[in-house]
């Protein structure tokens, strides 16, 4: 083994522990614990838990998972049989079986199957469309007064936090489904510029629109990885708007343009791919396409080859989510161990300020078979998750239902289908971060966040360059402090929630396809007057429909 | 039969050759490229770098693999869903081809019956009602789901029914004469003169055994009965980054990153590489050639 290899292997190694153990959220004191297959009524016993009610007799309740590859049981357990479900049986009193286990890719089409056949789970996760489908054909629980009664305080508030996730489970003012909640923010674009690059050629940074592209005319003709070969690629891209990395949408946005999602221009719900701003966007990008600043072939490449471009180290710009440092940026460290990133909030074409273009994180909904004895049940089991998991202190706790360090692949609330995140614990947690990085104390942090704190001061004390990852996302200037100014008035929520109207479904098909060959042909150089063109299409081939539908939608979801 | 042999003019010749040796190229390329990605180092395959040739040369991707006990368990499936159902699928398909090569004279029914099998290759019931049978006889989540369902290949059935007619029937009526029933005339005249045409099937059926995943995924109640295509179908597939939340990321990251996918997807590879070999010698032999003469 080379020293080279030998050093990528140390810094691979070093940036998946990190990752790891970053991404569990919890942490384990250095006393010895009963390893979690050992969990009984005692385990529980020692806990503080908040367990309000419980079911004598115990009842049962029939439920499905989805598992991905990544699933890891220690000793005895398994899906059947682990912290969960005894947590469940023992202190709830709710018995959870298992109808079947299936891989994540194909859950929703066993559900369709196994539903369709008739063989009804008693609580299930399902997709917005499926819920839409099966409170339609009758096959679900009304929640509205099971949650209105037995929904706890902490439950409410998290599911209030983006007011759209409980609406997204409403149909017709009743309560079908209870929306597993995610940041929502989280999905909004920053822009990630190779710092080492731009401190190698003295690049401040951008504060316009026009500074994005000088920084990208600079990174292709300045030789800014030294090789003397002008390989380099000054914004990368994917063909996609959506893409959680090197999207176009992020690039959009600078000119307040929002390609895929819905806003509120003139008192209506207009679509962001049609409106007029995009054509300066899309003239810009076909300007650096031809300057030779993108890549020649980035119509055809996919996420996962841009993540190869970047490993690479070719990349010197890109438009992500605050996670990109844990994952693709990550990897320009591979043969560069010098890379890192830094995030910028989105800048603009001119004096107004750019916003950044996020949609609800809501992708799935807990429902209840109509005709199931219990469907308070769901609603306890989401309360002891809500009231117990989420913003625990208690790292004895958080080792016994999430997952501790000494196992990190191992994460125990995969074992649960009831798994909701809080969305603003991510801003929260690292807002305390920050706080204690300036006052240089970590008393107070939980585990998790000390642990955090420690990788920073890593970083700023030793230099230790992995943890540059850290510092990107959650230091000082970090990505989510720009999230926080995205949440403030730097953002632009997609206003359109719920499932497909009828002609979204019937068209969009066919429309969105059409949209992405458009922006892919006129940045490789088709004239603009093909937007014109496209814009004309689309409200002809069924867009004016979907308009008046989702502004019909608006009216009814205030 | 025009029995001349076409002399190409050597120019004619040379590109057909390149041509062909191009098409055998490019079936070859992702074999290669999928073993030299094996034997890589995590990072020079995340970087591109590897083409046809192992960059920073590494087993670790093979140690990762055969230390995963979710993989070795959905190999041993494999194995004995091919060891299991290729051989009942010879045997059904045999034993049904049999009678529907029989003259009308013998077999009164046969067009009935033909009509009967050759109409469920014609038609579906759809992914549905075929669960719901699957469902409705208990076989859901049963080693047996994978087996039973697809035990009689029709199409096979066809194939092997013409190979039957197409054997001389005076062989038939010389067994007949001496004595031989249906029994003795299937297995001592008709199989012996078949080779090339089981040698055929039964490399059709095992392959179709070894690759087929959805039946798995959609059949068995929990991913630790999945057979193997399935089990990879799960690691291989790229997910969508966008579904994904940075919880995720990492830890699919170690468990399907380029390396021990290639890895896997190779050592899925070797069993059916090494079925070939021994199945394609027949694939030529003109076994029946010289048991008639005249």
């Amino acid at each position: 083994m080379n020293p080279l290899t030998g050093k990528v292997y140390v810094n691979r190694f070093i940036a998946v522990l990190l990752l790891t153990m970053l991404l569990l959220s919890c942490a384990r004191p250095p006393s010895p614990t009963p390893p979690p297959g050992a969990s009984t009524d005692d385990a529980f016993a020692k806990l503080s838990l908040v367990v309000p009610d419980r079911y004598d007799p115990p009842i049962e309740m029939s439920s499905v998972m989805a598992v991905d590859a990544t699933i890891k049981f220690l000793g005895e357990n398994d899906i059947h049989n682990n912290v969960w479900t005894r947590a469940y049986e023992q202190l709830l009193g709710i018995k959870v079986s298992y109808k079947w286990v299936v891989d994540g890719s194909m859950y929703a089409q066993k559900l369709g199957l196994s539903v369709n056949s008739g063989d009804i789970p008693d609580m299930f996760r399902v997709s917005p469309a499926q819920l839409h489908l099966f409170q339609e054909a009758g096959l679900l629980a009304d929640l509205t007064d099971v949650y209105e009664a037995v929904a706890s305080p902490k439950t409410r508030d998290v599911l209030m936090q983006d007011p759209t996730s409980l609406k997204a489970g409403t149909i017709a003012g009743r309560l079908w489904g209870i929306p597993l909640t995610d940041a929502a923010v989280a999905s909004a674009s920053l822009l990630w510029i190779r710092q080492d690059w731009m401190d190698k050629l003295g690049i401040a940074a951008p504060t316009s629109m026009a500074d994005v592209l000088e920084i990208s005319r600079r990174f292709i003709t300045e030789d800014p990885d030294g090789n003397n070969a002008p390989d380099t690629i000054g914004l990368c891209v994917t063909k996609s708007v959506w893409s959680a990395f090197a999207n176009l949408s992020g690039f959009f946005n600078g000119y307040h343009a929002y390609p895929g999602i819905w806003y509120e221009r003139n008192g209506a719900l207009v679509y962001g791919s049609v409106q007029p701003e995009m054509r300066d966007a899309l003239l810009a990008l076909q300007e650096m396409y031809a300057q030779g600043q993108l890549d020649r072939e980035f119509g055809v490449k996919d996420s996962n080859q841009v993540a190869e471009t970047i490993a690479q180290g070719k990349c010197g710009m890109e438009f992500g989510v605050w996670w990109n440092p844990y994952h693709p940026l990550n990897q320009s460290q591979a043969n560069y161990p010098h890379a890192f990133w830094s995030a910028f909030p989105i800048p603009s074409v001119d004096d107004v300020p750019a916003k950044s273009q996020y949609s609800s994180a809501v992708g799935a909904f807990l429902v209840v078979r109509n005709g199931y004895e219990h469907p308070e049940a769901l609603l306890r089991m989401v309360n002891f998750w809500s009231d117990n998991i989420l913003g625990s202190q208690d790292d004895e706790l958080r080792q016994t239902f999430l997952g501790d360090i000494e196992n990190p692949d191992v994460v125990l609330y995969k074992y649960t289908p009831v798994v909701l995140w809080e969305p603003n614990a991510m801003i929260d947690g690292s807002k305390k971060l920050r706080e204690a990085l300036a006052k240089k104390d970590p008393s107070g942090l939980d585990l998790d966040t000390q642990w955090r704190y420690r990788i920073i001061q890593a970083y700023f004390e030793q230099g230790t360059l992995e943890a540059w990852v850290e510092v990107a996302t959650n230091g000082p200037n970090g990505a989510v402090t720009i999230l926080e100014q995205v949440l403030k008035d730097r953002g632009q929520l997609n206003r359109f929630y719920g499932v497909p109207t009828v002609t979204m479904a019937e068209k969009m098909p066919t429309l969105q396809p059409m949209e992405e060959e458009v922006i892919t042909k006129i940045i490789m150089g088709e004239p603009i007057a093909m937007f014109d063109q496209f814009v004309e299409n689309w409200y002809r081939l069924g867009g004016t429909e979907i308009v008046n539908e989702v502004n019909l939608w608006a009216e009814q979801n205030p | 039969m025009n029995e001349r042999i076409v002399k190409l003019p050597f120019f004619e010749n040379l590109l057909n050759l390149a041509v062909l040796a191009l098409l055998g190229l490019l079936c070859a390329f992702p074999i290669v490229h999928t073993l030299a990605l094996s034997f890589s180092s995590a990072s020079a395959a995340a970087s591109g770098r590897v083409a046809i040739w192992p960059v920073e040369f590494t087993t670790q991707a093979y140690q990762f693999v055969l230390e995963n006990p979710a993989f070795i368990k959905s190999f041993g499936i494999s194995i004995a869903r091919v060891l299991v159902g290729a051989p009942l699928n010879m045997l059904l398909t045999i034993l049904v081809a049999y009678p529907l090569s029989r003259s009308k004279a013998e077999f009164r029914a046969r067009d009935f019956f033909a009509w009967f099998f050759l109409l469920t290759v014609l038609f579906s019931g759809g992914l549905i009602p075929w669960y719901m049978v699957i469902r409705q006889t208990g076989l859901i989540d049963k080693f047996w789901a994978l087996i039973i369902p697809g035990a009689l290949p029709v199409f096979n059935v066809i194939l092997l029914a013409n190979s039957f007619r197409s054997i001389p029937k005076e062989l038939e009526e010389a067994a007949a004469m001496d004595g031989a029933g249906h029994w003795t005339i299937l297995f001592r005249v008709l199989l012996p003169l078949s080779w090339p045409i089981l040698a055929t099937l039964t490399l059709f059926v095992t392959v179709a055994h070894w690759n087929s995943w959805f039946d798995g995924l959609i059949l068995m109640n929990s991913p630790d009965k999945y057979p193997l295509q399935s089990y990879l179908q799960t690691v291989v597939i790229n997910p969508d980054p966008r579904m994904l939340t940075e919880r995720d990321l990492a830890l699919l990251q170690l468990i399907s990153n380029r390396t021990t996918r290639a890895a896997q997807i190779f050592i899925a590879m070797v069993p059916i590489l090494l079925v070939y070999p021994f199945l394609q010698r027949y694939f030529t032999a003109g076994v029946k050639l010289g048991a008639i003469k005249g």
